[in-house]
């Protein structure tokens, strides 16, 4: 039986979109191949995540910190999100670095880290790199759309999609970022 | 031109080839040492250690004392010759606005090859440059009185003597110096480009230069996502079940001579294994983290440990404690909790589910692994007290890496520590060259007395190449790049390391009059090495702050005394185990 039409989940790239696969050899079209297939590997993440236990894994008194070591997460509900995490990382060939940002009420304007995979996401983020302002990208993710950046070089992207918990609430921003071949 | 020479318990100013005042002795016992020193170069070394001095040269021009060929004949004795003789030049860093000093050590052949506008360096040309020498005393040299003259063109010869004591120094030291660093850095900040035997020959040096100076280096093979350095773990093939380790053998010959000691032959250091080794085993390797809290995480956890266990013993490497270690920090994104440095409660619970799967991997390799150290080493200062003296996490560690206040102010943490035959260091001490230049023997004297087994030097010890020119306390090997030489260059602080370990060993073998040597000269009574625990130890760790631990001081009865009380503590030892 067909899944109920609201319960299907949206379709960001063109159809027939592969995870795996050759890329085109002329530059736009590459980029252009390779952005469709960071979209549907984000469609994908929508079915691996548990975006609930993504919004709640961050404990509250990680924002009431006495000292540097007082970030904390809900351990289960953390490791649920990093297994999806480090399997999502694994399902395309293109290797993307994948991460979770959150907005920080108590710093408008600045989005934070919630959980990378195996690495920073390296166009925005990297060692202590975080809270970081929100790029327009994000941004756009935040208000319910995926949108995707290239970096000023030219030689990596990053694709954003909003992450919806179960009462249909944009309640963080997926990112996956992977320097183009 | 003129030439002095100058004992090893002074650093001098480029500026002016003059001693840096706070290194100055402000006691008469010990302005008699350098007195007598400059006087008659005297040299007392037991068997087993390095015999040191410096050659101070004012020029008559400024320049790079690249035509300087200080010269030092072979030292010769009653029945044998000391052979090996190892000059360095110093090289300059500045360690303040307007002050400068020696840090770097610079073989001189290397130095002297090394491109004109690299040997000017920041400091510019300059009248006035130190040379160091290092002479080791093989452990089997015969006792007795060995004549050497140091030979600058220009200046008059200088005898130097050098008195082998029929000691010997205990081939391991009593007091490990640990210079933890992070293995990717060697190949990404201190010599990119290397590849190969050429990076493999370089990742070497450092190893022995450490070991050279009986201090040892200890890699971090992974970052904090669990990635780890290319090369320090094997490859491994299979999942769950049937996940082995595909290949030993690229692993088994870059690291196999530290193992075995064999990269360690003729050093200074003794030719043995090296002493501690972290593991590439964390969250995320060899298990997948993917599947972890499920069985076959914990499966393939235990069995490649106890593959290790099994392979290590194979090949006779059972000298080592091959530490587990967890660095990972939950601030930083990856995992869910402090395996390094934990606070909170919750994060303690963890740590019993990895013991059990060492234990569990101990029993997987049965008697073919049962020799194999492995070591569950844990970083801790928040929750130490608490845990320390836990019934459940207490016997859970085989190592404890306490913060140096912590340490000093939980007196029964240390001997909880010891009741269990666990490992205790601090970490920690050693500032950089701004300090005065005996703090490191300072530093090896107090974890002796206050009866730790070692200490972090640093948290990072391997400087970048900047830090040549501009030292700190970050940095006890330098990268010899610059120079045209892809090697790990020494500096004055690590043979500062090398001296109080000397030290150590010499009080050891002392015993309690050892203590009491050194309670007597640094004026104080037993309880004066610790602090008094203070009651917020004891606190739910949540609750704790920076604050307090800036708010508390650690006791160092050996601090704000003479500067050479190091080297006092040294020749009266001596003195007293040639009585006995």
């Amino acid at each position: 039986m067909a899944a109920l039409p609201n319960r299907t989940y949206p379709q960001w790239a063109p159809p027939g979109t592969a995870l795996i696969g050759p890329l085109p050899e002329e530059e736009a079209a590459r980029r252009a191949a390779v952005e469709a297939r960071l979209l549907e590997l984000a469609r994908v993440a929508l079915a691996l995540l548990d975006v609930d236990a993504v919004r709640d894994c961050i404990l509250p008194a990680a924002r009431v910190e006495i000292s540097p070591d007082d970030f904390g997460y809900d351990i289960d509900l953390c490791n649920t999100v990093r297994r999806s995490l480090l399997r999502l990382e694994r399902l395309s060939d293109l290797a993307p670095e994948v991460a979770i940002w959150r907005l920080r009420p108590d710093k408008p304007g600045l989005a934070d880290l919630v959980l990378a995979g195996t690495e920073y996401t390296h166009q925005f983020s990297g060692w202590e790199k975080f809270p970081i302002p929100i790029p327009p990208a994000m941004q756009t993710a935040f208000e319910g759309r995926p949108a995707s950046v290239s970096s000023a070089d030219g030689r990596s992207l990053s694709v954003f999609a909003p992450l919806r918990d179960s009462l249909d609430d944009v309640v963080a921003v997926l990112e996956l970022y992977t320097a183009l071949p | 031109m003129h030439a002095t020479l100058c004992s090893d318990r002074l650093r001098t100013r480029p500026e002016a080839g003059e001693p840096i005042r706070r290194d100055l002795p402000t006691t008469p016992a010990a302005q008699a040492l350098e007195t007598g020193f400059s006087e008659s170069p005297l040299l007392r070394t037991p068997r087993g250690g390095v015999a040191s001095f410096q050659v101070l040269v004012t020029a008559d021009a400024p320049g790079d004392g690249a035509d300087l060929s200080v010269r030092v004949a072979p030292f010769a004795g009653p029945a044998a010759t000391l052979d090996r003789v190892d000059v360095c030049y110093e090289w300059p860093c500045r360690i303040a606005e307007e002050e400068w000093t020696y840090e770097a050590l610079v073989p001189l052949a290397v130095y002297q090859a090394a491109p004109a506008e690299v040997r000017r360096g920041p400091f510019g040309p300059r009248r006035h440059h130190a040379f160091w020498v290092d002479v080791p005393v093989p452990r089997d040299t015969p006792p007795g009185t060995y004549h050497g003259t140091v030979e600058v063109p220009g200046c008059e010869p200088r005898s130097v003597t050098i008195e082998v004591l029929p000691l010997t120094l205990p081939l391991v030291p009593r007091v490990t110096v640990d210079l933890n660093s992070y293995s990717e850095a060697l190949h990404t900040q201190h010599h990119p480009g290397l590849t190969g035997p050429d990076q493999i020959a370089c990742e070497r040096s450092y190893y022995r230069e450490a070991h050279d100076h009986r201090a040892v280096l200890h890699y971090l093979p992974y970052d904090h996502a669990g990635n780890v350095t290319a090369g320090y773990a094997p490859p491994l093939t299979g999942r769950g079940r049937s996940l082995r380790v595909a290949d030993w053998s690229a692993y088994d010959a870059r690291f196999g001579p530290l193992f075995d000691g064999s990269a360690f032959a003729s050093s200074p250091g003794g030719r043995r294994p090296i002493p501690h080794w972290y593991l590439p085993f964390n969250y995320d390797w060899p298990a997948d983290f993917a599947h972890f809290g499920a069985r076959g995480y914990d499966l393939e956890f235990a069995q490649i440990m106890a593959e290790f266990r099994r392979h290590f013993q194979a090949r006779g490497w059972t000298q080592t404690a091959f530490e587990l270690f967890f660095n990972h920090k939950k601030r930083y994104r990856f995992f869910p909790w402090d395996g390094d440095e934990r606070k909170h409660a919750v994060d303690r619970a963890h740590f019993l589910h990895f013991r059990s799967l060492l234990d569990r991997a101990a029993a997987l390799a049965g008697p073919e692994g049962a020799k194999t150290r492995i070591v569950n080493r844990t970083d801790i200062s928040w929750s130490y007290a608490q845990d320390v003296t836990d019934d459940r996490l207490g016997p859970v560690f085989d190592m404890w890496v306490v913060n140096s206040g912590n340490f000093a102010w939980t007196r029964f943490g240390l001997e909880a520590i010891r009741a269990r035959g666990q490992i205790a260091w601090w970490y920690g001490g050693i500032g950089g060259p701004e300090r005065p230049t005996m703090d490191p023997d300072r530093q090896v004297i107090l974890c002796w007395r206050r009866g730790a087994d070692g200490f972090l030097a640093s948290w990072l010890n391997m400087a970048v190449d900047a830090m040549l020119d501009q030292a700190s306390e970050l940095s006890m090997l330098y990268p010899g790049r610059r120079f045209g030489w892809d090697r790990a260059l020494g500096s004055l602080r690590l043979c500062r390391v090398r001296r109080g370990t000397e030290t150590a060993d010499l009080l050891e073998m002392l015993g309690p009059r050892g203590r009491a040597l050194v309670d007597e000269l640094a004026g104080a009574s037993d309880d004066d090495w610790w602090t008094p625990t203070p009651d917020w130890v004891f606190y739910p760790t949540e609750t704790m702050s920076n604050e307090m631990y800036r708010r508390q001081r650690a006791a160092n009865p050996l601090a704000a005394r003479d500067p050479h009380l190091p080297a006092l503590i040294h020749e009266r030892a001596l003195d007293l185990l040639l009585r006995s």
